[in-house]
């Protein structure tokens, strides 16, 4: 985590004013118009315009200011407010912003760059997690901010495949819950691992207790920030569509990765495509889309082709010698796994031939097993 | 569980004495990939990872590595369920098994499972390229060395089911493939 500077008055009371409890759209009005320092003060003595009941009057105290300020030197946590210089311009303008930020990392790797927001359901198929780590990793190489929401599943692949990725872009996260709130060992290293190469963002101040409808809330932010939503996996009624309808209002450009049709996790996503959201094939589907949506903002610099990747290569790569068993064991292999004895029957050879083949295959690059499942590589 | 799978008895201590009841049996089980049990299918599955990993846990990994052989399974398809070809009789399957076991009988053990150590080395004689694949399995990582030597078992019977006289590549393939859902049940213990 980067140390923080000292806060400002404003940044204080900012931060005070977001750990009060009030929701998004009150803690706006109170900004509105006041100033964070001057807010503070008037709700404290009961006179504040948008707090006429006084219903934040008793929690406008001193050990409240105190606290929130303590916590965030302890977790090295920086304070935006909406206005100040520091807020990121790219989420400023937004009709809904935030009116307080908190974040760890770089916030500045947001301008000046495409951002492609992907998300999706927790409980991911191995296809989704894929499809997910996969786009997170060539948006990356292509100088695309990869923007998600740190949660298990399509969430994490994105932002692993992002910072796997070498010489890649940043990403960026934003948390539905305080930037300390503690989850798993491993979710909290790629937090970490994020902030180190970007930012992660959080309108909860720490060491606050988060509510469930922060999630649903959160995902405004991530649309706010997108040029482009892409939906790895959505379950019929998932929380990914609640980023689907924020890109919506804002004129976002959706996008939905194709599923099974059998598959429960593709259920939101094929519905997405019915209705309308273009389908992401690859990458580049992607980029194509990210050069539509910035092509009237000169600020944004365009993303980064790497010729020869992406549609090309879909028509895998043939042209290798390889013998006749092992070719038809190789035609036998699908993009979706199967078990030895389905390869087997498919390929109409012995057991120990096809045992032998697969070796061969998996070490040439040209078959994928994983605990007993059979797959043909993704590329 | 640990003592019939390891020493074939079970052994009842009381004041009076100890009784050592034989127990040699082969176990066969079957277990879902996760809670919903449709995690090998992609696409059906909609447990959690953490949720996948709480429910293999409940097998202990003593008791799991002691299974020689794991493969995964896919759901049967409907036209074997309504009658598809039919594989080998029972009876052709068990004069191929006695086949084997005599060869097995002739190094001196029932089974090729209670081979020890040395006695692979002397009894199985590996072709080049059978002995090139087991090592660049060991130096990628994927191949323990207590895998290596339940891989050369498992491949030594193919090899005597098949009536080889030694074991070739296919046959240390198709032992390591037998094994390969090992790793879905014992989490980072390889082969």
């Amino acid at each position: 985590m980067t140390a923080s500077s000292p806060l400002t008055d404003d940044q204080r009371y900012g931060a005070a004013l977001a750990a009060l409890g009030a929701s998004p759209g009150t803690l706006r009005r109170f900004l509105d118009g006041y100033g964070a320092t001057a807010a503070w003060e008037a709700i404290a003595r009961g006179r504040h315009r948008a707090d006429p009941q006084r219903r934040y009057r008793d929690k406008a105290v001193p050990e409240t200011l105190d606290r929130v300020v303590a916590m965030c030197a302890r977790s090295g946590v920086s304070v935006m407010v909406l206005g100040l210089p520091g807020y990121p311009p790219a989420l400023a303008s937004d009709r809904q912003a935030p009116a307080v930020l908190f974040s760890t990392g770089d916030v500045s790797v947001l301008e000046g760059r495409p951002r492609v927001a992907v998300v999706g359901t927790r409980s991911a198929t191995p296809y989704g997690l894929g499809m997910a780590s996969e786009l997170g990793r060539d948006l990356a190489r292509a100088g695309v901010v990869v923007v998600s929401g740190v949660a298990l599943g399509v969430d994490s692949a994105a932002h692993a495949g992002a910072l796997g990725s070498e010489g890649g872009g940043p990403t960026v996260g934003v948390l539905g819950a305080p930037l300390d709130a503690s989850t798993t060992r491993a979710q909290m290293a790629l937090r970490d691992a994020i902030a180190a190469r970007g930012a992660v963002l959080s309108e909860i101040p720490p060491g606050v207790h988060s509510a469930r409808w922060w999630f649903a809330v959160r995902n405004r932010v991530m649309a706010a920030l997108a040029h482009v939503v892409v939906v790895v996996e959505c379950h019929q009624r998932g929380g990914s569509l609640h980023t689907v309808a924020a890109a919506l209002a804002r004129d976002v450009t959706i996008m939905a990765v194709p599923g099974s049709v059998r598959s429960s996790a593709s259920a939101g996503t094929n519905r997405l495509l019915v209705e309308g959201a273009a389908p992401v094939r690859d990458v580049d589907d992607v980029l194509t889309a990210v050069e539509l949506a910035i092509v009237a903002r000169p600020e944004v610099s365009p993303p980064q082709r790497t010729p020869g990747e992406g549609r090309s290569v879909a028509s895998d790569g043939t042209g290798r010698s390889l013998g006749a068993v092992p070719n038809r064991v190789r035609r036998a292999l699908d993009q979706d796994p199967a078990t030895l004895e389905v390869v087997v029957r498919r390929s109409g050879l012995p057991l120990g031939d096809v045992s032998l083949a697969l070796e061969h295959l998996a070490e040439a690059g040209l078959a994928v097993g994983e605990r007993g499942w059979w797959s043909r590589p993704r590329r | 569980m640990r003592q019939p799978l390891e020493e074939h008895v079970v052994r009842v201590r009381r004041a009076r004495g100890a009784v050592d009841f034989p127990a040699r049996f082969l176990l066969v089980g079957a277990m879902n990939p996760c809670p919903c049990g449709e995690g090998g299918l992609p696409g059906a599955c909609r447990c959690s990872d953490v949720m996948r990993r709480r429910y293999l846990r409940r097998l202990s990994a003593p008791l799991l590595d002691r299974f020689d052989l794991a493969i995964a399974l896919g759901r049967p398809d409907v036209e074997d369920l309504l009658g598809g070809p039919p594989g080998d009789s029972s009876a052709e399957v068990a004069a191929r098994v006695r086949r084997a076991r005599a060869v097995a009988h002739g190094r001196g053990v029932r089974c090729n499972a209670e081979l020890p150590v040395e006695g692979i080395e002397d009894r199985s004689t590996l072709s080049a390229d059978a002995a090139a694949l087991l090592e660049r399995r060991l130096r990628s990582g994927t191949l323990s060395a207590r895998g290596l030597h339940r891989v050369r078992r498992v491949a030594l019977t193919i090899a005597d089911l098949d009536g080889a006289s030694g074991v070739d590549e296919r046959q240390v393939a198709e032992a390591l493939q037998l094994r390969a859902a090992r790793a879905a049940l014992v989490s980072g213990a390889g082969l």
